[in-house]
């Protein structure tokens, strides 16, 4: 890491095998509303990495600064790294989620249309052999 | 004589020196950032300066022209900083 002081700068070179370039651009959002941030390949692939700060620095503020960044880069890394490993059991949840919303009709499981249930229910209110009295209540000693 | 000469050098100066401070140049690299990412900022900006895409080599060059004055001194970076958050969305 490179400290220019005068410039207000933090000069850093990076490699891709270490920190992929999606770690790369998501630890450059983060800072966007602190530094300019500046990005460019060298011959060996490696990714250069210029934050100019915002604000006037020291160079130990400006040591703390290019720490920071590392570690977002790293905290970035490892996001991803999580995100690829548990890709096919979200992908897995997402799809039951959405096979869960259809309806249960295409797990095989019958489901009854509103009129049928209509029926039922006129069915139930007519109840002429008064099935749906409690026993107690039916032959209540009075 | 040698006034009037002196005027017309050093008039002549300043028109130079105002070409130079409203000129500019960015060198993106192709494999960080995308064209698409460069279009939309300059789409953003187009009222700031004028603006000039040139892929050549590994870079697409972004010429800025006619910068307006009261940006001059951080369009350069901030025309950095936008694309960046254009790649990033």
């Amino acid at each position: 890491m490179q400290i220019k002081e005068l410039e207000n700068q933090v000069l850093t070179t990076v490699s891709q095998k270490i920190y992929p370039l999606e770690a790369i651009y998501g630890a450059a959002y983060v800072f966007l509303n602190r530094a300019y941030i500046f990005l460019d390949e060298n011959k060996e692939g490696e990714i250069l990495i210029t934050l100019k700060a915002k604000e006037k620095m020291d160079k130990k503020q400006l040591e703390d600064f290019g720490g920071e960044f590392y570690n977002e880069l790293l905290n970035y890394s490892l996001r991803i790294g999580i995100s690829k490993n548990n890709q096919k059991i979200r992908e897995y949840i997402v799809g039951r989620a959405l096979i869960g919303a259809l309806g249960e009709d295409e797990e095989g499981v019958e489901t009854e249309e509103p009129e049928e249930i209509e029926e039922e229910i006129e069915e139930w209110k007519g109840d002429y052999l008064g099935l749906s009295i409690p026993w107690e209540k039916k032959f209540k000693k009075k | 004589m040698e006034r009037r000469l002196f005027r017309t050098f050093y008039t002549l100066g300043k028109e130079i020196q105002k070409k130079i401070i409203t000129f500019m140049t960015i060198n993106f690299n192709k494999s960080i950032y995308p064209l698409k990412a460069i279009k939309k900022t300059v789409q953003a900006y187009k009222d700031l300066a004028k603006f000039k895409i040139i892929e050549k080599g590994g870079y697409f060059i972004t010429e800025l022209i006619d910068i307006k004055k009261d940006v001059e001194s951080v369009i350069k970076d901030e025309f950095c900083n936008y694309v960046l958050s254009q790649v990033k969305q």
